[in-house]
């Protein structure tokens, strides 16, 4: 202990300058991709292997008037599940999702039995290789322990696992792949969870190596497999010694050193892969191997700037596409190499893999992530006890020391070491285990779906970034006539920005009045001067305010009928009332709405629609949910049980929605002018809770908000992560004249006269980084909602007008946009 | 377990829309307008963008333009980029991926008024082949004339012109405007910086439009150092007789390599006003980044001077004299460096009211600076001063920090016995007198 605190004082309090660093933090991935990886934590089977269903697809066409109908045109059955493997999860959540025909990430298609594998499909991207007996016959599955089965263990080179299995020359097998190096990457979507943190944090990646080879092997067996690390307790003595303790090893000894490679017994090193030559699996350090023009570098080395750590990241996301699940599970190695992975980066580790060292090490922040779905494989046995038979007697991690006692060492010399665990479908005792690794139960999470797994992932990177982060520009606001506020205040100043808040980010815009204020025994200087007791904060505001009104846009009514505009909440004829119950519209029935939603139909008030309707209500992500009973953050409402948010604002903009200004002189202008002159001035923001919200720029209220079409199917996201539904983004007002005509008499919606001007305050945006979409409201009509004491009235669907583009929506003329 | 389930082929639609497109190139033939072959517009009675959206980054425009005998209100809006990766930004592509197009949307119903695109509406054979990241700006933005020109730049660094001056949307072009083809100017220039933020269009004082623009992340290697930019776009008497817009290069200011315009260039009063944050590490092992507000004439440039890091300059500072804590007096300041790790991105330009009855109104520069690791202005570093030629000044603006209120800190700068000393032309400087940046504190 003594020595850990030693070496603490000598790394560790380096990693307090870490904190006034602008370093990139490094990330570590340990991905458990041994076989039971394969598994899916949804499945209904009982081996939990993802169950398959069949469906036929039958389409139909006019042909002379005439409706023929017929299957596919293969006339087979479509083989489809949406119980995804847990690696496809982290190939999906991590390397983006396949772009396929069925649109739906969640949907992936499965082999039919014995069906050739169709390599040129798979080098596309989108096909999965979901049932494994299904592909490669039962008898390739062996579970070894039949209290545990959750683990299902494939050997490499049993014929299921090769492309082009030759019993003749085992050795020759190659592994299939879902994807190779053939892939190009638009096959994917731009939706990885590393997405935003391309250019700030170094990502890395490790995978499990349960070849019993040595770490001498490397680079002899550079890119095949290679073994990464150290050995531990890797003499003949200390297995004898440890067979006086453990009954039985040496007769496992024996078996392993017979059936395996000779140096088994002697340096069983197990853990992670070691780096190579891009291979799938190969560990990636954070610091080396990127990806140019499709072009994989293994050993280029990688810089801290944005430019260097992009290409690293689709390096990454690359390798990761890459990986399948099979072998075994020696995951105290992995934790073990991990260790020797950071002596390597610190400069204390031989370069035996030929690894760069990091200048930075120790100013920064490392965070390893271990993605696993089971238990440990009792590895040193390996996978002769399974084959043969016999059940191995050491403990799981032998000959390796425990997995906490690594995890705490790194604890202590490892600068800005955290150690999060994210479990896939993991059992309560095995979850139990893993708990003692981490310091807070916040690092623990146990997914069993892709968006589970996201929302984890994204949670531990936003807790790496600054907990404050703006490029938004700021904005200044001279009250006007509708403005009531302090006769002192001259200027509202506002700055808006995102915060961090129970490891979720929120966003905050900040209203600083200034005004005169003499100060006691200090010269005037003129200078306005901050108004004590006159700021707001809009997210208290916001999460204060007793109702909130959203309204929303829909161009497709699903059926044809009412109005395309609706108010989703607030008073009047809402969607959903006060308590979540949806109620709908004419143009917008309950079933329309799910279908707007992309939430499949279940029953009214499933969980599902729960959900949306607290994302829109702002109730999202951890700090939605009060600490204790009156300790919420930004501040507590009306609402004992829920704390309503602002979503993330950090791309976004500020603009003022003032009464009119123009210069014009015209009949039309006056009439707009005098409607307008009192309206109070309007602080407009988007954010990333999927809407655009106007704010009363006086008291801070939230007069209403606007939720984009392209944000709706996110709401099922919402609620575990605000980041998800998006609308930080950016904007522009204007008080405009919708159409004149410049000679003759001029149509009726487009007057020469200017007696007949139409002129209509326009607020429009584009969707930014979260989508493809811009976007135009009319608020004019909405002026009673806006001012104090007309706020309450209920909203008419048709007061806030909206169109959309990037919905391939028809416009009023009928003739399409794109 | 079978399911059936029901899809409607839509061949028909398809052979529909196919009929109707050769009909109307025949229509246009017919008419004489062969040259606007494939233009797409609402005039020409279909109007489908055959781009489609990127991630849509770029901020819409709201103007004016003119179809036939109508002012239609309208929305300018680069398609944006990210498809099918950010990466993706910096390959040239032919096959009209997402994000390579530029849109003119109808503001009352978001009809397509005209879409422009590699192919169609692109003078002398420019190919938009990079997405339409950058947020355009239009000239004249003000009052209800319609725009004659807008400006946006894309994810190469090049910035492109619309030219809207026609009543015909089919006459309506896009052509690029920086660099400029065969211009000895513009050949140190090598494109693969990203323009994103709007350009500051303003008239300059020979009535001339200016642009100013800056470049910032880099997607190719040999893409030219980061750099703001001043043009001038006349119109010139072209082939045909006819008025074409010709830009010309006012000047060109390279900043840091690792240094990169951060928001929009604010233009007020002969000063053009921005932020640039830069990144580290730095000599004296700080990785903190640096933020920086710069002032510069928009107009006005000097005999070429070299920067202590070894880049050439010619443009003029336009800060007022900065005095620091010490009582040095610094006259050709050029640039307040923010306090290590605080960085801003964009600015307000804002005319304070004086609280004296006889003192009249300041303009004043409001910047955000939440965002930023460092210190948190009150206790962590100072603001400080470099001169034009990229030497810092000795002492700090300390004695005239100031804090107001929770989270906002505030310097000023007064000139020396409360009068701007004249350095530009004959005229005081009328901006600012007083600069503050204010914002959220940062909080570890």
């Amino acid at each position: 202990m003594k020595k850990y605190f030693c070496m603490a004082l000598l790394i560790g309090w380096p990693a307090l300058g870490t904190a006034q660093d602008n370093l990139p933090p490094e990330v570590m991935f340990l991905i458990d991709n041994s076989a039971s990886m394969r598994l899916a934590p949804t499945s209904p089977r009982a081996d939990r292997l993802p169950e398959c269903n069949e469906s036929f697809v039958v389409r139909e066409r006019e042909v002379n008037g005439v409706i023929e109908r017929r299957v596919t045109l293969s006339d087979e059955p479509l083989i489809q599940t949406r119980h995804l493997s847990a690696l496809q999860m982290v190939r999906n959540v991590l390397g983006g999702n396949p772009i396929n025909n069925l649109g739906d990430p969640n949907l992936i298609t499965c082999f039919r039995d014995q069906a050739e594998f169709p390599r040129n499909v798979a080098q596309a991207g989108y096909l999965e290789l979901v049932n494994a007996g299904r592909v490669m016959g039962d008898e390739a599955l062996a579970v070894p322990d039949p209290n545990d089965a959750g683990e299902a263990i494939f050997y490499r080179n049993l014929q299921g696992q090769c492309f082009d299995f030759d019993p003749a020359r085992p050795d020759g097998c190659r592994p299939i792949r879902l994807v190779d190096e053939n892939t190009p990457d638009l096959r994917f979507a731009n939706d990885s969870a590393l997405e935003r943190y391309a250019t700030r944090v170094k990502f890395g990646m490790m995978t499990l190596d349960d070849d019993p080879g040595t770490s001498r092997t490397w680079p002899r067996l550079l890119g095949r497999n290679s073994s990464f690390g150290t050995d531990e307790g890797t003499t003949r003595q200390a297995v004898s010694a440890a067979s006086q303790r453990f009954p039985g090893l040496l007769e496992n000894a024996f078996i392993v050193s017979r059936l395996s490679a000779p140096d088994a017994i002697n340096a069983p090193n197990f853990g992670a892969r070691g780096p190579g030559g891009g291979q799938p699996g190969d560990l990636i350090a954070s610091n080396t191997g990127d990806l140019l023009n499709g072009t994989r570098r293994p050993f280029e080395p990688v810089a801290d700037d944005g430019v260097s750590l992009e290409r690293h990241t689709n390096y990454i996301k690359h390798q990761v596409r890459r990986l399948t699940a099979f072998g075994f599970s020696p995951l105290t190695g992995l934790i073990h190499d991990l260790k020797y992975y950071y002596q390597t980066q610190s400069g204390a580790a031989a370069e035996r893999f030929g690894l760069l060292p990091d200048l930075n090490y120790a100013r920064r922040t490392h965070v390893a992530v271990l993605i696993t779905s089971g238990g440990e494989t009792n590895f040193y046995g390996s996978r002769n006890c399974v084959r043969t038979g016999f059940r191995c007697q050491t403990p799981p991690s032998f000959p390796y020391n425990s997995m906490q006692s690594y995890v705490d060492t790194m604890r202590e010399t490892v600068p800005g070491f955290r150690f999060v665990v994210i479990g896939v479908g993991l059992a309560d005792d095995r979850r139990d285990d893993l708990r003692s690794l981490v310091t807070n139960d916040s690092d623990l999470f146990n997914v069993s779906s892709m968006d589970e797994m996201r929302n984890a992932i994204e949670r531990v990177l936003v807790s790496l970034d600054a907990d404050r982060k703006s490029k938004v520009m700021p904005l200044v606001i001279t009250p006007d006539r509708g403005d009531e506020v302090n006769d002192q205040v001259r200027q509202l100043r506002v700055v808006a920005y995102s915060t961090l808040a129970a490891s979720a980010r929120y966003g905050r815009i900040d209203v600083s009045a200034f005004g005169c204020r003499r100060q006691a025994g200090q010269p005037d200087t003129g200078r306005l001067k901050l108004i004590e007791g006159q700021s707001i904060d809009l997210a208290v505001k916001l999460a204060q305010q007793d109702m909130r009104t959203v309204v929303g846009n829909v161009h497709r009514r699903p059926n044809r009928v009412g109005e395309s505009g609706f108010t989703v909440l607030g008073n009047g004829n809402s969607l959903f009332d006060s308590n979540g119950d949806y109620r709908g519209a004419a143009s917008l029935t309950e079933s329309d709405f799910r279908d707007v939603a992309q939430i499949e139909d279940g029953a009214p008030g499933d969980s599902l629609m729960e959900i949306a309707f607290k994302a829109l209500s702002g109730y999202v992500g951890p700090a939605a949910t009060p600490e204790n009973r009156g300790d919420c953050t930004p501040a507590c409402g009306p609402d004992p049980e829920n704390v309503r948010q602002l979503g993330e604002i950090i791309e976004g903009d500020l603009i003022a929605v003032t009464p009119p200004r123009l210069a014009v002189d015209s009949p039309g202008y006056r009439r707009f002018e005098q409607e307008q002159s009192e309206r109070p001035t309007l602080i407009v923001s988007g954010a990333n809770d999927g809407q655009v919200h106007f704010f009363r720029a006086s008291d801070g209220r939230e007069v209403f908000s606007f939720v984009h079409r392209r944000s709706i199917p996110n709401l099922k996201h919402g609620v575990e992560n605000p980041a998800r539904m998006g609308a930080d983004t950016l904007l522009a007002n204007r008080d405009m004249l919708l159409c004149r005509s410049v000679d003759g008499d001029g149509a009726r919606d487009c007057p020469s006269d200017s007696e007949n001007f139409v002129f209509r305050t326009i607020v429009a945006g584009a969707q930014g980084q979260s989508g493809r979409n811009v976007f135009a409201i009319d608020i004019t009509d909405a002026l009673p909602q806006i001012k104090e004491n007309t706020q309450d009235q209920p909203l008419a669907h048709d007061t806030i007008k909206a169109w959309e583009a990037g919905l391939g929506f028809q416009g009023a003329t009928g003739r399409a946009g794109q | 377990m079978s399911q059936h389930t029901v899809t409607r082929y839509r061949w028909f639609g398809i052979q529909a829309f196919t009929c109707v497109r050769l009909a109307l190139v025949v229509a246009l033939s017919t008419l004489g307008v062969q040259s606007m072959v494939g233009a797409q517009t609402l005039e020409s009675g279909y109007h489908v963008s055959e781009v489609p959206l990127g991630k849509t980054v770029s901020r819409p425009a709201l103007t004016y333009v003119r179809i036939g005998n109508q002012v239609v209100a309208a929305m300018i809006v680069g398609c944006g980029g990210a498809t099918p990766t950010r990466e993706s930004n910096g390959q040239a592509r032919q096959d009209n991926t997402g994000g390579r197009c530029v849109q003119i949307r109808k503001i009352s119903d978001g009809s397509l008024i005209r879409s422009f695109y590699t192919g169609n509406g692109l003078k002398d054979g420019d190919q938009m082949l990079y997405p339409m990241v950058g947020s355009p700006s239009v000239y004249p933005a003000i009052g209800l004339a319609p725009a004659s020109r807008a400006y946006l730049g894309d994810a190469m660094g090049r910035l492109w012109r619309i030219d809207l001056r026609s009543a015909n949307p089919n006459r309506w072009e896009m052509s690029i405007a920086w660099p400029m083809a065969d211009d000895a100017d513009a050949e140190f220039y090598q494109i693969g910086r990203e323009i994103t933020a709007r350009p500051a269009v303003f008239q300059r004082e020979n009535g001339q439009i200016g642009i100013i623009f800056g470049t910032g992340y880099s997607y190719r290697a040999e893409a030219s150092a980061p750099h703001l930019f001043s043009l001038s776009d006349v119109l010139t008497l072209g082939g045909n007789d006819r008025l074409e817009f010709q830009s010309k290069l006012v000047w060109k200011m390279p900043l840091r390599q690792k240094e990169q315009l951060s928001g929009e260039v604010a233009v007020r009063s002969g000063g053009a006003y921005f932020t640039t944050v830069e990144t580290g590490p730095f000599n004296d092992g700080s990785t903190l980044e640096r933020g920086r507000l710069y002032g510069v004439h928009v107009d006005k440039t000097t005999d070429n001077y070299f920067t202590t890091d070894g880049r050439v300059q010619n443009v003029v500072p336009i800060l007022p004299t900065l005095v620091t804590n010490d009582g040095q007096r610094v006259i050709d300041a050029i640039a307040i460096r923010l306090p290590s790790g605080r960085v801003a991105f964009g600015v307000a330009l804002v005319v304070s009211p004086s609280c004296k009855e006889d003192e009249e109104p300041t303009t004043e520069v409001i910047l955000n600076l939440a965002a930023g690791r460092g210190g948190n202005g009150r206790g962590g570093g100072s603001a400080r001063i470099e001169r034009k030629t990229g030497e810092l000044v000795p002492g700090s603006l300390d004695d005239d920090f100031l804090s107001d209120g929770k989270n906002d800190v505030a310097i000023k700068i007064a000139s020396p016995g409360g009068e701007d000393t004249p350095r530009v032309g004959a005229a005081a400087a009328p901006f600012p007198r007083r600069v503050l940046y204010w914002g959220s504190s940062y909080v570890q």
